[in-house]
């Protein structure tokens, strides 16, 4: 309750208020005063921040100061002739189309026709310029200034008239992009030739020319805080999972990065991100995400890359070549077998020859170890030492082919090859059987189908190889052990990484008939049981 | 409450597989042959057809809660107190036999690859590897298991059936010399070789599709590796002889260390099986260390098992290194092995009819 003021204390009293009142009021300047300084100081001009208006000079201001500093940016004022009112195209020059801006908004716009005044009778200004007046194929009304900004600089054109609120934007995206090629890091004999280009309307054509089906669903969204990185989800509804689908969206939608690099996006995607081995494979042909999508699974396509993302990867994907498909069954069961071969011994030869070398020579047959024991004679390093130069040789000499210029790549390999390999030998500072065993690891390494699979079989080399050089065979099958359980932790999209190598039930067992090996087509009638397809029958029959 | 179901037929077939082989496939024939000799194998046939009476018992004791695992149903059937007896029973039990399985292993790493590393290590890294895939639940554990069975196995059996070139048929004659007696008493010696499914099917039985086929899984997994210990210990028996298999230590791999295949690569299969074995060991490992601190925690009502199974660490190395000698060893081995017979046709069988009387008093009350 308020306490009763004695009279002379009245004024003393109201004086009191209005200097409570001033302060109040002069914090609340210095406020604003503080946000317009760091308003001033900001380089970063939010676009959700401003409305449209519906005088065209305040809109064009705006616009102005949202799209400060940029050059390419471009603003065409012109009075629409028929309805005498005063308009502006916006657009990005170099990623417009500009035969649509002239010949079907301004050439349209600016002309004359009698039937103008018939239209404004009937509809309202707005809807007559976008329904009967503009020729361009795709106009739409928006009332979002961030909208409209995000859609001017993904190459649209943005048409803001005098006296109304709305904008109209046309799209007119025209960029130029890579021409349909052959992937270069996915060769294959039988296969298609066309791969993915950096521009996503290309690759949703290529997927939508393989599989003609209104249930092929492309759900397209924009991730990213500043920048916005469209990406569209891929799937065949009606087979693919819609647990998996909903997990996909989700983990796109709660990518917070500002600025996201399309050819990084798997790496944001990943169940364990801290784990080596990939558990998003990325793909270059359309044939092998028609293939995915077939089995049930989701394809995520970004902007900008020419790599589609495939979720759920599990180990066996990698595996996995479309010129298994193309192939008889039995020659490539056997290549695909020839693979997981392979990649056993690009994980496993050093530290194989290490340990057999440096603890357990009983385990091969005695000339061959003779053989051996008389070519590191005369080798200053115990076999250890020795293994992990030629293995450090290795991956630098394998870095600087990727990194060198194509031209002057092959001096790497005459280099690497000839002169390092052939002198050391010579030199004696290490044994031929270890040149071969180096060379062998890094042949396996390169027939692995998946590059990305290929890393950390690369990576788990050398401390295999300190396993087995301090406890010999049993710290190499302790060191493939913990391989195995970490591949067993390991999930993609919920769905366990062994999958379908470790079959959950009897009935998962039908899923083997396309893991290790691969059995001929005819006898592939269902979807992989573990994505738990809806409609789990590959052929349809009796 | 009911548990999540969803452990396949499949799944636990690997599961009781990989337990009940483990580290005694290489030093059993020894235990065996020193009483039953030549007719070993016969002792091995009689403790599956025991063992598969067990398991029996064991599955339709575990039906009469489907929802609880053995150690709460312990606890309905004997009371609060004595209930947590017998699981402190149980696991320590558990316990002994995983102990005495890694006591095996360390001597045979050590005799047969790695001779100058101080066993500790070779003890710790062992466990620490099993520890480190147990933290992360039953599911990874099962697909481990299932990954290396399909590989071990496989190399395993194609290794042991080499053995069949340098058998002896004599080794086997003559049948029951002494008369039944010796193969009687040595299928008591060889019950810690099934020893395991018993035990575990009660920590397993509420995450179980399809339980009512349980037993018929069961049988199947015991013929199933009765035919591998008949297979491996038989083999053994023919290369070495009755009387030599029991003077070895590790006679398995002797006598696998005595066969020559010529003009091929592969000259010393003793190696070969040593280190397939280390995988086989690893699994059956992984489950006994999973299911002793999966116990310990619903015994001590642990929202996670996790810790129960890092603290299982240091106790198990110790428990392993208690024997001071190989004989005392041998002893201890024996008093497990009587240990878990007494459970598995003992206690179990005890528990069925208190779990019987159980229910038959609670259809009277509910007629009443």
């Amino acid at each position: 309750m308020q306490k009763k003021i004695p009279l002379e204390n009245e004024s003393l009293f109201t004086k009191l208020q209005n200097l409570k009142t001033l302060i109040a009021g002069a914090s609340e300047v210095k406020e604003d005063i503080e946000t317009l300084v760091r308003t001033l100081n900001e380089h970063c001009v939010e676009s959700e921040a401003y409305q449209l208006k519906t005088a065209l000079q305040v809109n064009i201001e705006h616009l102005r100061e949202i799209l400060s500093g940029s050059d390419d940016i471009q603003f065409r004022e012109f009075w629409i002739v028929p309805f005498q009112v005063k308009a502006a195209i916006v657009f990005l020059e170099g990623m417009i189309d500009q035969g649509i801006i002239n010949e079907h908004i301004i050439e349209k716009l600016t002309a004359s026709r009698s039937s103008h005044k018939f239209c404004l009778e009937q509809l309202a200004l707005i809807d007559s310029i976008r329904n009967i007046i503009l020729t361009a194929a795709s106009v739409t009304k928006e009332d979002s200034m961030e909208a409209i900004i995000s859609r001017i600089l993904s190459g649209d054109a943005a048409l803001f008239i005098d006296t109304v609120n709305t904008a109209l934007v046309i799209a007119t995206r025209k960029v130029e992009f890579r021409a349909v090629a052959e992937p270069e890091t996915e060769a294959e004999v039988l296969g298609p030739r066309d791969g993915f280009t950096e521009e996503l309307r290309v690759n949703i054509t290529l997927i939508r020319r393989r599989i003609i089906n209104p249930n092929l669903i492309i759900k397209k969204q924009h991730i990213g805080i500043r920048s916005k990185a469209e990406v569209a989800v891929v799937y065949l509804r009606g087979i693919a999972n819609f647990k998996l689908i909903h997990e996909v969206e989700k983990r796109l939608k709660n990518i917070t990065l500002d600025i996201p690099a399309p050819s990084g996006m798997h790496n944001l995607l990943e169940d364990k991100p801290f784990s080596i081995f990939p558990t998003v494979m990325s793909t270059e042909r359309p044939d092998k995400l028609a293939a995915a999508l077939a089995e049930g699974k989701a394809g995520i396509l970004v902007d900008g890359t020419p790599f589609c993302y495939i979720a759920p990867s599990t180990f066996p994907d990698f595996f996995k070549a479309g010129d298994d498909y193309y192939e008889k069954w039995l020659p490539a069961a056997l290549i695909r077998i020839t693979r997981y071969a392979a990649a056993f011994f690009a994980l496993t030869m050093p530290a194989l020859y290490v340990a057999v070398t440096s603890f357990h020579p009983g385990l091969l047959p005695t000339p061959l170890v003779l053989t051996i024991g008389t070519s590191r004679e005369g080798v200053p390093f115990p076999a250890f030492v020795e293994a992990l130069i030629m293995e450090a040789l290795l991956e630098i000499m394998q870095e600087a082919g990727i990194r060198l210029p194509k031209i002057i790549g092959p001096a790497v390999s005459i280099v690497g090859g000839l002169v390092i390999g052939e002198a050391a030998v010579r030199a004696g500072l290490v044994s031929p059987p270890l040149i071969i065993v180096t060379s062998f690891t890094a042949i396996a390494t390169f027939s692995i189908s998946s590059y990305r699979l290929g890393l950390p079989l690369r990576l788990l080399r050398v401390p295999l190889m300190c396993l087995a050089a301090s406890l010999g065979m049993f710290g190499v099958m302790c060191g493939l052990l913990a391989i195995a359980v970490h591949l067993s932790i390991l999930e993609s999209f919920g769905e366990p990484y062994l999958a379908p190598l470790v079959p959950k039930s009897r009935a998962n067992l039908s899923d083997l008939k396309d893991t290790i090996v691969i059995l001929p087509a005819t006898q592939m009638v269902e979807r992989p049981d573990y994505l738990e397809p809806p409609d789990g029958k590959r052929q349809k029959g009796e | 409450m009911e548990l999540n179901r969803w452990v396949s037929p499949l799944q636990f077939m690997v599961i009781t597989i990989n337990t009940m082989i483990g580290a005694n496939l290489l030093t059993l024939p020894r235990t065996i042959v020193a009483t039953a000799k030549q007719d070993m194998w016969m002792s091995i046939l009689v403790t599956s057809v025991l063992f598969a009476v067990s398991f029996r018992i064991a599955a339709a004791l575990a039906a009469y809660f489907p929802n609880h695992t053995s150690i709460e149903y312990h606890r309905i059937l004997l009371g609060r107190f004595f209930g947590n007896i017998l699981n402190l029973i149980m696991l320590t039990l558990m316990l002994a036999v995983t102990a005495q399985f890694i006591r095996i292993f360390r001597i045979a790493v050590k005799i047969f690859l790695l001779d100058l590393t101080p066993s500790q290590v070779i003890v710790f890294i062992f466990l620490a590897l099993a520890v480190y895939a147990a933290q992360h639940g039953l599911g990874p554990i099962i697909r481990v298991q299932q990954l290396l069975f399909l590989f071990s196995y496989s190399l395993f059996i194609m290794l042991i059936l080499l053995g069949v070139l340098e058998v002896e048929r004599e080794h086997y004659s003559p049948m029951l010399a002494d008369g039944i007696k010796p193969v009687l008493q040595g299928s008591l010696n060889c019950w810690t070789a099934y020893s395991g499914p018993e035990l575990i099917i009660g920590f397993l039985y509420p995450y179980l599709v399809q339980r009512e086929r349980i037993t018929r899984y069961g049988l199947i997994v015991i013929g199933a590796v009765t035919i591998i210990y008949v297979l491996i210990y038989g083999i053994t028996l023919g290369i070495l002889g009755a009387a030599e298999t029991a003077d070895l230590l590790i006679p398995t791999v002797m006598a696998y260390r005595s066969i020559e295949i010529p003009d091929t690569f592969i000259e010393r299969i003793d190696g070969y099986l040593m280190i397939v074995w280390i995988a086989i060991c690893f699994t059956s490992l992984l489950n006994w260390l999973y299911f002793i601190g999966f116990g310990a925690a619903r015994m001590l009502k642990l929202e996670s098992s996790r810790a129960a199974m890092v603290l299982l660490l240091p106790l198990i190395s110790y428990l392993v290194a208690l024997p001071p000698d190989y004989h005392s060893f041998v002893t201890a081995s024996d008093w497990i092995n009587y240990c878990s017979l007494i459970w598995g046709l003992g206690f179990m069988p005890m528990l069925l009819i208190l779990a019987w009387r159980r229910k038959a008093e609670m259809k009277q009350c509910t007629k009443d």
